[in-house]
C-alpha cells in the first residue's frame, strides 16, 4: 500500500479501443482485497478482460454494471484506511445530492405546459408516477357538486364548436346591415303560394337572390388562406337551419342555376332524407356561402359565424314590423335586417353594403 | 439478476439435475468461461460434461446432432449468431429433417444458443441479426428473451419441453442489463399475455384503462429500445403505446397479440434484422390473410437498413434501427 487513496484505472485494451463496457464487478463496496485481486471484468470490441487490483484494502467502485468506460477513467478506489474512504465518498455524494434531492414529480410535456398555462401549484399535485394533462385539468375542474349535470359536446356539436372558435380566431369578423322592407316580397310570396303550385318561400327567394348576386361579387364567394384568396367558381349556398336541439347546414349547390321554387323544393329533399338517415355527404359538403336563417324566431337583428373556408355569411334574422309615414298617410310596414358578416382582412363595408344592395335589387327584380 | 447472470444459473441447474445434459462449445471451459461468459464456473463443477470444441461450428453443431440421437440433450453454444451460417447445413439438411426422413418418427432434442446484434462496433461479421435466415425451416423453433423476460426459465422451461432443435438467441447487449421481473416499470404495467404456453409474451402499457394509440410489437434486443421509445412518446406527446413481446420468434404466436390489433388498428413492427424478408414481414402477411378488415392503418416496419453492418460506430448507428427511426414510423401512422 502506497497511498490511503489509490485509483484503479481502465486500462488501454488493445491497439483499436479507447472504451470498454463494464459487464462484470467481482466484489462487494467497502469490502477488503488484496492486491491482485480481480475486481471486475470488461469487454472491448469481441474480449473481455479481467481488471486486477493493483493495491490492497477497503474498495468502492465509481463505475456500475453496463456502464461504458474510457480508457484511464476510474473504476474504482482503494484505501487501507475505512475512515479516509468514507470521507471520499461522503464529499463524492455531497456532490450530486442536489440531483438525488429532487423529487419532483414526473410530468409529461403536456401537462407542464398546462401547469404553466393554469399557474397551478406543482406540490398540490397529489399523484403518484407520471402526471399527465388530464391530471392537471381534473385539478381545475369546477366542483361537480355546484352542478345539476355536466354534459360533453361530442359529435356534431363538438365539430360546430371546433370550427367556430377556428373561425373566430383566424377570420377578423366585420359586419353591417341594412334594412329591407319586405311588405311587397310577402305579398307576392302569399299571392304565388295560392295561385302556383310550385312552393315559394322568404328563404327561397332570398337564396335565389343571394346566389345571382354572388355571381358579381365575386369576393363573398371565396375565402382567404395567408394572402391568398381563393374564389370559388360553383356557388353552393349552406342553410343554417336550427332548432331547440340541433342545427343543420345543408347545401344547395349550384344554387345560381334554381329558381326559388326549385331551391325550395331542393332543401326540402335534403330535409326529407334526413329524417329517414339516408342523408348524402355531398348535401352537407363544399359550400361556399352560408345564409343563416332566423326568420322563424323573434330575433331581430344578430351577427352570425362565417364559415370556415368561406369569406362572408349572411344574417336572415325575423321580420319586423314598422310605422311609415307613405302619401301623407300612416301605413304598417314588413322590413327585415339583412346583415351580413364578412372577412375585414379583404373586404370592406362599401362592398359588403354593394353585395346586400345587388341581393335587394334581385328580389325586386323576380318580383 | 443480469441477463448473463440468469442463464448462467439456468445452465447450472439444467447441468445439476440432467445428467445427459452436454454444453458443446469453443473456450467455454474455465477460467475463459466463454467469450461473454454465459458458461463460466459450468466446467469446473461438471468436468467432461462441458466440451471446449475446436474452431468449427458445423462440426460442433454435428457432434450435438449426433449426441441427441444418442439420448442426450445438448446444448451447442454458437459464440457468435454470425457464425450460423457455417452450420446451416447441418440445421436445414440434419437437425429439421432427421426426425422426418427415415420412416418413424423420433424426437431430435437440442438447443443451439447464440448471441446475434450489433451496437457494440464489432463490424460486419459479429454484429449481424441473422435467424431470420431459419424463418422458413420447418421443424425448427426460434426463441428470444428479452430483458424484461426471465431468460434462464425461459432456457430451462424449453429444455425440459424440447423434441426439436430449438434456436435459442441472446441479444449481446442485453447481457450486462438487469432482468426486469417486476409488474411495473417507470409507470409501465407489465403483464403475461398467454398464460398457457411455456414462451411467454408480455404486453407493456403505460395505463390499461385507456385504448393504446398503437400497438409495437417486438422481440429480443430491441424490447428496451422500444420501450425507450414508448416512455419519450408518452412524455413528450402523451401517447400510449402498448408494446407486446414474444419470446418465441418462431413460429410467431400470432394468437397472443391479435386481440390487441384488433382493439387499437395500428401496428407498427421493430427487429434488429433486415426488414426485407423478416420478421415484421411474416407478421404484415399473417395481418392481411387474418386481420386486414381490423387495421385503421398499413403497418410499418422497422429494421436494419440493407447494408453490411460498419464497425464505426456512427455508421452502425445509421445501419441499425434507432429510437428516431421508430418514433418517425409511430408519428408517420397515428
Amino acid at each position: 500500500m502506497k497511498k490511503n487513496k489509490n485509483y484503479i484505472l481502465t486500462p488501454q485494451l488493445d491497439a483499436n479501443d479507447d472504451k470498454a463496457l463494464v459487464i462484470d464487478i467481482n466484489c462487494k463496496n467497502y469490502s477488503s482485497i488484496n492486491e491482485g485481486d480481480i475486481i471486475a471484468t470488461i469487454e472491448s470490441t469481441k474480449a473481455t478482460f479481467e481488471i486486477p487490483s493493483d493495491y490492497s484494502g477497503f474498495i468502492y467502485f465509481l463505475c456500475d454494471i453496463d456502464d461504458e468506460v474510457k480508457v484511464g477513467d476510474k473504476i474504482a478506489l482503494v484505501s487501507d484506511d475505512l475512515k479516509v474512504l468514507n470521507q471520499i465518498i461522503d464529499d463524492l455524494n455531497n456532490e450530486s445530492d442536489v440531483e438525488k434531492n429532487d423529487k419532483s414529480p414526473k410530468l409529461t410535456k403536456k401537462a407542464e405546459a398546462a401547469i404553466k398555462k393554469y399557474k397551478i401549484d406543482i406540490n398540490k399535485i397529489n399523484k403518484k408516477g407520471i402526471i399527465k394533462e388530464k391530471d392537471i385539468l381534473d385539478l381545475i375542474k369546477p366542483n361537480d357538486d355546484s352542478y345539476q349535470e355536466i354534459l360533453t359536446l361530442k359529435g356534431n356539436k363538438q365539430l360546430g364548436k371546433d370550427l367556430m372558435i377556428a373561425s373566430k380566431s383566424e377570420i377578423p369578423h366585420s359586419y353591417v346591415e341594412i334594412e329591407f322592407n319586405v311588405t311587397k316580397l310577402l305579398q307576392v310570396i302569399s299571392l304565388l303560394q295560392k295561385e302556383s303550385a310550385n312552393f315559394v318561400s322568404l328563404l327561397g327567394i332570398i337564396t335565389y337572390a343571394t346566389a345571382n348576386a354572388l355571381k358579381t361579387n365575386k369576393f363573398f364567394n371565396s375565402y382567404r388562406y395567408n394572402n391568398d384568396i381563393f374564389i370559388y367558381k360553383d356557388i353552393n349556398i349552406g342553410i343554417v337551419i336550427s332548432n331547440d336541439n340541433d342545427l343543420s347546414l345543408p347545401i344547395v349547390r349550384n344554387s345560381d342555376f334554381l329558381l326559388p321554387d326549385q331551391i325550395v323544393k331542393e332543401l326540402f329533399r335534403i330535409r326529407k332524407e334526413l329524417l329517414k338517415n339516408k342523408s348524402k355527404i355531398k348535401d352537407y359538403t363544399d359550400g361556399t356561402f352560408t345564409i343563416s336563417a332566423l326568420d322563424h324566431t323573434a330575433i331581430k337583428s344578430f351577427v352570425p359565424i362565417i364559415h370556415p373556408k368561406q369569406s362572408a355569411v349572411l344574417a336572415l334574422p325575423s321580420i319586423t314590423e314598422k310605422l311609415s309615414l307613405i302619401n301623407e298617410e300612416v301605413k304598417i310596414e314588413k322590413v327585415i335586417n339583412l346583415g351580413i358578416s364578412f372577412d375585414h382582412s379583404f373586404i370592406n363595408a362599401t362592398m359588403a353594403n354593394n353585395f346586400l344592395s345587388d341581393i335587394i335589387i334581385a328580389i325586386e327584380e323576380f318580383i | 439478476m443480469r441477463y448473463l447472470e440468469s442463464l448462467n444459473l439456468a445452465l447450472d441447474q439444467i447441468m445439476s439435475d440432467n445428467q445427459n445434459a452436454v454444453i458443446i462449445g469453443e473456450d467455454i471451459k474455465d477460467p475463459y468461461g466463454g467469450a461473454f461468459k454465459v458458461t463460466k464456473g459450468l466446467s469446473s463443477k461438471y468436468g467432461h460434461r462441458v466440451i471446449s470444441s475446436p474452431i468449427s461450428e458445423s462440426s460442433i453443431v454435428g457432434l450435438g446432432i449426433g449426441l441427441s440421437l444418442n439420448g442426450f440433450k445438448p446444448i451447442v453454444e454458437i459464440m457468435f449468431g454470425d457464425f450460423i451460417t457455417l452450420c446451416a447445413d447441418q440445421i436445414i439438411n440434419g437437425a429439421s429433417k432427421f426426425p422426418w426422413m427415415y420412416g418413424s418418427n423420433f424426437d431430435l432434442p437440442m438447443i443451439i444458443r447464440t448471441p446475434m446484434g450489433g451496437r457494440r462496433g464489432y463490424g460486419p461479421t459479429h454484429s449481424q441479426t441473422l435467424e431470420s435466415l431459419f424463418f422458413n425451416i420447418p421443424n425448427i423453433k426460434i426463441i428470444s428473451p428479452s430483458i424484461f423476460h426471465d431468460p434462464g426459465q425461459i432456457l430451462k422451461d424449453t429444455f425440459y419441453k424440447m423434441k426439436e432443435l430449438n434456436l435459442f438467441i441472446e441479444n449481446k447487449i442485453s447481457y450486462p442489463n438487469e432482468i426486469i421481473l417486476k409488474e411495473q416499470v417507470d409507470d409501465y404495467n407489465i403483464s403475461i399475455i398467454n398464460n398457457n404456453t411455456e414462451f411467454v409474451t408480455l404486453s407493456l402499457v403505460f395505463d390499461r384503462q385507456t385504448r393504446p394509440d398503437i400497438v409495437l410489437l417486438t422481440y429480443g434486443g430491441m424490447s428496451n429500445i422500444c420501450f425507450e421509445v414508448a416512455r419519450d412518446l408518452f412524455i413528450e406527446e402523451e401517447i400510449i403505446i402498448e408494446i407486446i413481446i414474444p419470446s418465441l420468434v418462431k413460429p410467431v404466436p400470432f394468437s397472443d397479440f391479435h386481440e390487441s390489433i384488433i382493439s387499437c388498428g395500428k401496428l407498427v413492427i421493430v427487429e434488429e434484422g433486415i426488414s426485407i424478408c423478416g420478421w415484421g414481414s411474416m407478421i404484415t402477411s399473417n395481418l392481411n390473410d387474418e386481420l386486414f378488415d381490423s387495421l385503421k392503418a398499413k403497418p410499418v416496419i422497422v429494421g436494419s437498413k440493407e447494408f453490411p453492418i460498419a464497425s464505426s460506430r456512427k455508421l452502425e448507428d445509421k445501419i441499425l434501427p434507432q429510437k428516431s427511426d421508430i418514433k418517425k414510423a409511430i408519428l408517420k401512422i397515428l
